[in-house]
This record gives structure tokens, C-alpha cells and sequence, in this order.
């Protein structure tokens, strides 16, 4: 039996909860240009 | 339940509820005023920006299940089982250049039926309609499950109260503020989900050794680490087409569409699956963690919130509370919106009162929603076995209806009778598929069989689509036009 490497455990775990912390960083960056360009709506 | 996994009490549980309640209808009402008649009430003004329409579009396909399910993936199928819910996000991908090719061929479109309707005629209409509300209640009852099941799990909650109390909100504030009030509130939910769930994550390696969860697993259940697991690699492409199918057919991604402003709708939706991709793996580690941290898992079902509530105590158990509840209530709103949508304009509207005045609409809208909500309820009053059954077996309709929806938006030689075998097909052999072998093959084979027929028959008996018959407002201004007879 082939295992996924101990590395690509780690890296796959941290990188998700690093990827979706950006996500939330990316959607308030959005709001605020949307709205400096009155375009939320 | 053991009433030891419970670290959240009753009280606590209820008065977040309240507060969450309280403060989604309050916005839905908020929201909701913007809707000055039923287009603006189904559609926000068709001017939705970039940062709303790629937050809505993200948290709506942040269900309750992926929270739920996504542990129990990883807890079944380890890392292959993560990496096959995060598939599911290819559908938003690929849902990017049909929604820029929706807006363009159907400018002034409501929902998908009236895609289908334009395209393939009657029948294969009806057929979609009968797959897409059978999905979307399937898609319902699994969430107001999810929620009973969770509420349960964290606080005590009784099932019947807490699906109850969740469902009844969002039936309210989509019924006070229409599409305005689902995706404003959608906003919010979608960072309330992303931070929740990065916070229970980070807490839980710092729990953790990493290092220590591998070498634990590689030990004691291999298998989670196979690189060739073979039924773990047919759940992924099962997922992906499970996805597919959800977002190319499902009225709730078309409605937004639709609402999207035109430049930002295909945008918009290719952020929300990068934004989507990684979610199920940061939800779903914490399953794979609970052997190294002692924890026993008895109800595989709520396996996730069980380990973030014992890691993290109280406060884990809040977190875990708002965000499994932000991601109820942002596709509960979403499927309410988009499902009577659906019966208003396609089943009332297109055929059975076609002069229907805008009030009517408006006020059946609001009776249907309330209807919707009352159905679920009721399905979900019994608590069905497995939430993995209530979700996948309506896996193999939708997968039967991804290439009609394709082949529809892009090649003039689809046909009509090809789409309506296609669908019929690959619903009968998918559904057969699902009892005979197992929920891992039966979209797989649903969506095999139906792009089989929709080729052969499209080859054999090529159609000759104008596009220009998909856009009803320029139609309805030609027959409009006085009749000059030479």
C-alpha cells in the first residue's frame, strides 16, 4: 500500500485553513472597492 | 446521543439561536425593502456587484452538509474523501462561462426553466421541472436535517426544535426580502463561515501534532492515507459530477446569474469556487484527528462539530453553532428563493396564468414559500436514517440533466428528444445504479448514459437552433409589433 506522504498531509491541511482565511480577507477587499465604486447593488 | 459529548448547554444554545434569528430577519427585512416589485423580489434589479454575487455564490454551496458531511468523509475515505467533496467546486467553475453565455443568450431570463423551456420545448420542461423541485426538496430536507442533528449535538437541543426554529426563520426572512434579502444576508453568513471555520481549525493544531494524527493513521487505519483507494476515487469523480449536475441545473446558481450584474457574473463565480475549493478539507481534518486526541466517535453523522465541541469546550461549541447555522440558513434562504421562483414563474406563470399581474405574483410568491417551508418540515419531522442517502440519491436526476443543459447553451445540433431520453435514461439507470451497487457510482452513471444519448441522438438527428429564440423580450416586442399586411 502507497501512502500520501507526511508532507502533503501537513502541507494540505495547513494550506486549506491558510486558502480559506485569504477567501474572507479577498471578500471584505471586494466590498470595499464595490463600494468606493457605489457597485455593491 | 451521549449526553457527555454535549458542551454546550440548552440555554446557551437557545439564546444563540434567538440572537441569530432576531438579526437574519432584521436584515431580511432591511434588505428585503429594496424590492420594489416581484422582478426586484426574484432578482435583486439584476445589478448585483462583485463582492455580494461571489459571496452568495460561495455560501450557498457552503451547505450544512459540507460542514456535516465533509468530516465524515475524511473519517471514511481519509484524504481521498476530503479531496473528493472539495470536487464539488469544479461545478462553480465551470457554472463561470455559462453563466457569461446565460447572460448574453437570455438577457432578460428568470430561471432555468425558462432556459429549457426555450431550448427543448414541453416536454423535456416538465421533465426538468419534476427533477430540479424533487432535487431541491431532497437538497432541503438534508439541511433542515443537518440543522436538528447539530443543534442536537452541541446543545441538547431537541431535533424536532432546533430543525424547527431553523427552518421557520429562514422561510421568514426570504419571505420579507426576496433574493435582496438572501444574498445580503449571504454576505455576512459567508464570512461568518470562513472565519469559523479557519478559528476551529487553528485551534484544533494547536491541540494537535500533526506529525503525530500521521504517523497515528498509518498505523492504525492505513487506508485513510491510500493513495489508491479505490472507492474513495470514485466518490471523487461521483462528487464532481454530483456538482456539476447541482449547479448546471439548480435554478438558485441561474437566479443569480441573472441577478449578477453582466460584466461580473462569470467572475464572480469562478472566485466563489476558489473560495469554496479549500473548505471541506479545513472542515473535514478534525475527523481524522479525533483517534490521536482519544475522542470516540458514536454518531458518525455529527463526527465533526462532536470533535471541535470536545477540543474546544464551550466556546468551540459556539463557533461550531453559528457557522453550521450561517450555513444552513444561507442555502435554506437560497433553495426557498430559487425553488418558488421556480413554481411561480415556470409552473403559474408560464402555464397556468400567463397574464398573472405583477401583485399576484408577488403575493403567490410569498404563499409558495411559506408552502415550501411547511413541506420540508414535514419530511424532516421523521428523522431519515443517513444524510449521505437523503443527498446522493437524488445524485443520479441531476447528473442526468448536465449535458442536455450543456449541449443546450453551446450546440445548435442538440435536440429535444435527445435531451428528454437523456434525462429520463439516465435518471432510471442512475437511480438503479445507486440500489444496485452503491451512492459512489449512481451520478457517475447517471451523467454516463446521458451524454451517450444526447450524442448519438443529436448525430443521428441534428437540430437547428436560433439562438435569438432564447431571448423572450425580443420576441414578446416582434409579436408586439402591428401586422402590416402588402
Amino acid at each position: 500500500m502507497t501512502l500520501f506522504s507526511e508532507n502533503f498531509f501537513i502541507i494540505l491541511i495547513y494550506g486549506s485553513l491558510i486558502w480559506t482565511a485569504l477567501g474572507a480577507l479577498i471578500l471584505i477587499a471586494l466590498l470595499l472597492k464595490d463600494r468606493k465604486n457605489n457597485k455593491i447593488w | 446521543m451521549d449526553s457527555a459529548n454535549i458542551t454546550l448547554n440548552q440555554g446557551t444554545g437557545w439564546i444563540l439561536l434567538a440572537i441569530f434569528s432576531i438579526a437574519w430577519i432584521a436584515l431580511g427585512i432591511f434588505w428585503g425593502r429594496k424590492a420594489k416589485d416581484h422582478e426586484g423580489f426574484m432578482l435583486a434589479g439584476r445589478n448585483v456587484g462583485m463582492a455580494l454575487g461571489a459571496a452568495t455564490a460561495m455560501a450557498t454551496w457552503v451547505t450544512s452538509n459540507t460542514i456535516m458531511l465533509a468530516p465524515q468523509f475524511a473519517l471514511k475515505m481519509g484524504i481521498w474523501g476530503m479531496l473528493a467533496y472539495s470536487t464539488a467546486s469544479f461545478g462553480l467553475f465551470l457554472f463561470a462561462p455559462m453563466a457569461f453565455r446565460i447572460r448574453k443568450l437570455l438577457p432578460k431570463g428568470f430561471t432555468s426553466g425558462d432556459f429549457v423551456r426555450l431550448r427543448y420545448g414541453k416536454a423535456v420542461w416538465v421533465c426538468f421541472l419534476l427533477i430540479s423541485i424533487i432535487y431541491s426538496m431532497a437538497w432541503l430536507v438534508s439541511m433542515a436535517m443537518a440543522g436538528g442533528i447539530v443543534l442536537q449535538t452541541l446543545s441538547g437541543i431537541d431535533y424536532i426544535y432546533g430543525m424547527s426554529v431553523i427552518l421557520g426563520v429562514c422561510v421568514l426572512y426570504t419571505l420579507f426580502g426576496g433574493l435582496f434579502a438572501v444574498i445580503g444576508t449571504d454576505f455576512v453568513q459567508s464570512l461568518i463561515i470562513l472565519i469559523g471555520i479557519v478559528v476551529v481549525g487553528a485551534v484544533v493544531l494547536t491541540k494537535v501534532d500533526l506529525p503525530t494524527v500521521y504517523n497515528d493513521l498509518a498505523t492504525t487505519q492505513p487506508a485513510l492515507l491510500d493513495v489508491m483507494m479505490p472507492v474513495a476515487l470514485l466518490a471523487l469523480f461521483n462528487n464532481m459530477f454530483f456538482g456539476f449536475g447541482e449547479v448546471f441545473h439548480n435554478n438558485v446558481w441561474w437566479s443569480r446569474a441573472f441577478a449578477m450584474r453582466g460584466d461580473v457574473s462569470h467572475k464572480a463565480f469562478f472566485l466563489s469556487g476558489c473560495l469554496w475549493f479549500p473548505i471541506p478539507i479545513a472542515a473535514g481534518f478534525i475527523a481524522l484527528c479525533a483517534g490521536s486526541m482519544g475522542i470516540n466517535v458514536t454518531d458518525i453523522d455529527g463526527v465533526g462539530p462532536l470533535v471541535a465541541s470536545q477540543v474546544l469546550g464551550p466556546i468551540g461549541a459556539i463557533v461550531v453553532f453559528v457557522v453550521v447555522f450561517c450555513s444552513l440558513a444561507s442555502s435554506i434562504d437560497s433553495l426557498l428563493a430559487a425553488t418558488s421562483d421556480l413554481i411561480i414563474q415556470d409552473v403559474y406563470h408560464k402555464m397556468i396564468a400567463p397574464h398573472a399581474s405583477d401583485a399576484q405574483l408577488r403575493i403567490l410568491g410569498s404563499r409558495i414559500i411559506i408552502g415550501l417551508g411547511i413541506v420540508t418540515w414535514l419530511i424532516s419531522l421523521p428523522r431519515l436514517a443517513d444524510l449521505n442517502m437523503v443527498l446522493f440519491l437524488s445524485g443520479p436526476l441531476v447528473a442526468s440533466a448536465i449535458f442536455p443543459i450543456i449541449c443546450g447553451l453551446y450546440w445548435k445540433k442538440a435536440n429535444r428528444t435527445g435531451a428528454l431520453i437523456a434525462m429520463l435514461l439516465g435518471s432510471a439507470i442512475g437511480l438503479y445504479a445507486y440500489f444496485a451497487i452503491g451512492w459512489f457510482v449512481a451520478s457517475l452513471i447517471s451523467a454516463a448514459i446521458s451524454v451517450l444519448t444526447m450524442l448519438v441522438s443529436s448525430l443521428l438527428a441534428p437540430g437547428k437552433f436560433d439562438w435569438s429564440q432564447l431571448d423572450e423580450s425580443k420576441l414578446e416586442e416582434v409579436t408586439a409589433e402591428p401586422i402590416h399586411k402588402s
